[in-house]
């Protein structure tokens, strides 16, 4: 198996806010129709990179042995939201904030851990393990990151660079109002203060439990932000001490003991990180301060207004069919899913 | 307590035909001045207004104000086993179920239950219209179903004396010419030509589900939404359609 040369690059895990977020709300895609999506672009390319897999676990390649699972999973999900008009907005990764460099050493290593157990589990045959082993070791590089940026092009899409993290410039851009919502697997966007988030939006349809012969069906949902605070009756601010206290990408190993449950009662009886008698040990040995800046006071940058181009079918079928020697049949079916005459408009364009 | 009886069941069927081309599920609001309905579809490209006053029902009584939100299908299936003669008596129970009755002869009787509301208020788009036509339903129908066999969207023009509708595709071009001289073509007020292009689904849905009324008013303006009207039986009850255009 050819080695890839790569440089680290960011990667997203985020803050596992998942049970104290309540009232989901299951969207069509339909909905999403002439909205602007401003989706994080490495937490997609890596769902894309774990997800679409051979039945032993191996990432789809070209015949040059390059990779392509990213290209795949970002050319036909991205066709399937374009088909229903929505508007994506990829917003990649720029520097990570300095907090973070522990956190990608530690799963730079993890990875390469699991990459000698892949290895280990094929030479026995043990095809389930090495699958699973082969996802935990999906690593994106930057020929990945450049491969993806030029395909949107070749789509007519537009893409931003974010000068820091991805998702606190989606949510800036979403509480601007130049996007409708932020799509990610991640909660981070929320507390980057993002007022409508969208998961399972690129990775609905069947999917496999890891671990288990099952498939169940992830459907696309919708999750705002002053719904959640107001359930779970707290402020952004203090949410953000609440992740902080799970363990965020930038303090991973969170607090020794304490889980969801615990966290939100700690900061709803004490207010905030400062207050709570039972950590100070902990906390002084831990600069929450910044933690908390990176959040409230992300590094953004404005844009200018996004444009939607028309679909250079040529230059996709070049570049997908002809570098990377996909199927053309598929692609070009799936490009004529977007050629039909342009979608309709939104009615609330009126209201 | 909402008791409501209608006659014939024939404009039922036709309110649930016309909110079933755009939503799963409908929230009627019934105030003592009658039943009122007003729901986009998902993808907000389309809005249906129904507004069904008292006077239009051979019996209507309602206390106060209710909101009933039922799945249009639940609604529809009972609705087609009705005959247009049938009398329909609707009564909302306690238990939050609606009580569905016809009557002809003899008397069926069902229940439906009635589902949680994700209910939101609902603005009307606010256009100036600056074209208005009137015409025949059938041949509203009839030309919807001649683009429809080339292209999925329908461009409509106005000019003075007559309105073209035309649709193209990769497989090739349709147009169709009423004017004034064509009796279909009951009234044309054009008081600006424009043109704007629609999904042809849509328009031809709704113009499907239009029941009795054999006369349509359409408004629209340049690259504006478009709507449609038709009235709901003899006694006062109106249906609005609108339709955002399409993108350029």
């Amino acid at each position: 198996m050819p080695l890839i040369k790569r440089r680290r690059v960011s990667q997203h895990v985020g803050v596992d806010l998942g049970p104290l977020v309540k009232g989901r709300h299951i969207i069509s895609l339909e909905e999403l129709n002439q909205k602007v999506l401003a989706i994080d672009a490495y937490n997609s390319l890596y769902q894309f990179l774990t997800i679409i897999r051979g039945e032993g676990g191996e990432p789809l390649m070209d015949s040059h042995g390059n990779i392509t699972s990213h290209l795949s999973g970002l050319f036909y999900r991205t066709v399937n939201i374009m088909e229903k008009g929505a508007k994506p907005l990829y917003i990649f990764d720029g520097k990570p904030p300095e907090l973070k460099e522990r956190e990608i050493v530690r799963r730079s290593q993890l990875k390469k851990n699991a990459e000698s157990m892949m290895y280990e589990a094929i030479s026995r045959g043990d095809t389930e393990a090495a699958r699973r082993f082969a996802s935990m070791s999906s690593r994106l590089t930057e020929s990945m990151v450049s491969d993806a940026k030029s395909l949107l092009s070749c789509m007519g899409l537009p893409w931003v660079q974010a000068p820091s993290e991805g998702e606190a410039e989606a949510a800036y851009l979403t509480s601007k109002g130049v996007a409708w919502a932020t799509v990610s697997q991640d909660y981070d966007s929320l507390l980057f203060g993002s007022p409508r988030l969208v998961r399972n939006l690129t990775i609905s349809g069947r999917r496999k439990l890891p671990r288990k012969d099952v498939y169940v069906n992830i459907v696309p949902e919708l999750v705002i932000l002053n719904e959640v605070l107001k359930e779970i009756e707290l402020t952004r601010e203090q949410l953000i001490d609440v992740a902080i206290l799970l363990g965020t990408d930038f303090n991973r190993e969170g607090f020794k003991g304490i889980g969801h449950s615990r966290a939100l009662n700690f900061i709803k009886k004490y207010g905030r990180l400062e207050g709570i008698v039972e950590l100070q040990s902990e906390l002084a040995g831990l600069d929450y301060q910044s933690i908390r800046h990176i959040f409230l006071e992300p590094s953004v940058t404005d844009i200018d207004p996004p444009v939607w181009k028309a679909t250079d079918k040529d230059a996709v079928v070049k570049f997908l069919c002809d570098e990377h020697d996909f199927s053309r049949e598929r692609v070009v079916s799936a490009l004529e899913r977007i050629s039909l005459p342009s979608t309709s408009q939104s009615l609330e364009k009126w209201f | 307590m909402l008791e409501v009886v209608s006659d014939s069941a024939e404009e039922w069927k036709t309110v649930a035909q016309a909110i079933s081309t755009l939503i799963e599920e409908a929230t009627f609001v019934a105030t003592p001045e009658g039943l009122n309905l007003r729901a986009m579809d998902p993808s907000h490209i389309a809005l249906i207004d129904l507004r069904w006053p008292n006077t239009a029902f051979d019996k209507y009584s309602c206390d106060q104000n209710y909101t009933l939100t039922v799945r249009v299908d639940d609604l529809l299936k009972v609705l087609k086993r009705a005959d247009s003669k049938d009398r329909v008596e609707l009564k909302l129970n306690e238990d939050n179920t609606l009580e569905l009755t016809l009557r002809n002869g003899y008397e069926r009787n069902f229940t439906i239950h009635l589902v949680e509301a994700q209910y939101s208020q609902t603005p009307l788009p606010k256009v100036t219209f600056n074209i208005t036509a009137r015409l025949k339903s059938t041949i509203v129908r009839q030309i919807l179903e001649d683009i429809k066999t080339i292209s999925d969207h329908v461009a409509i023009k106005a000019e003075q004396g007559k309105l073209t509708l035309s649709g193209k595709s990769e497989s090739g071009k349709v147009s169709v010419v009423v004017s004034k001289d064509n009796p279909e073509l009951e009234e044309l007020n054009v008081k600006d030509p424009g043109e704007a292009t629609y999904s042809i689904d849509y328009l031809s849905n709704f113009s499907k589900s239009m029941g009795a009324a054999d006369s349509l008013a359409l408004s629209f303006s340049s690259k504006m939404p478009i709507k449609l009207e038709f009235p709901l039986g003899k006694k006062g009850g109106n249906v609005q359609f609108y339709l955002a255009p399409r993108v350029d």
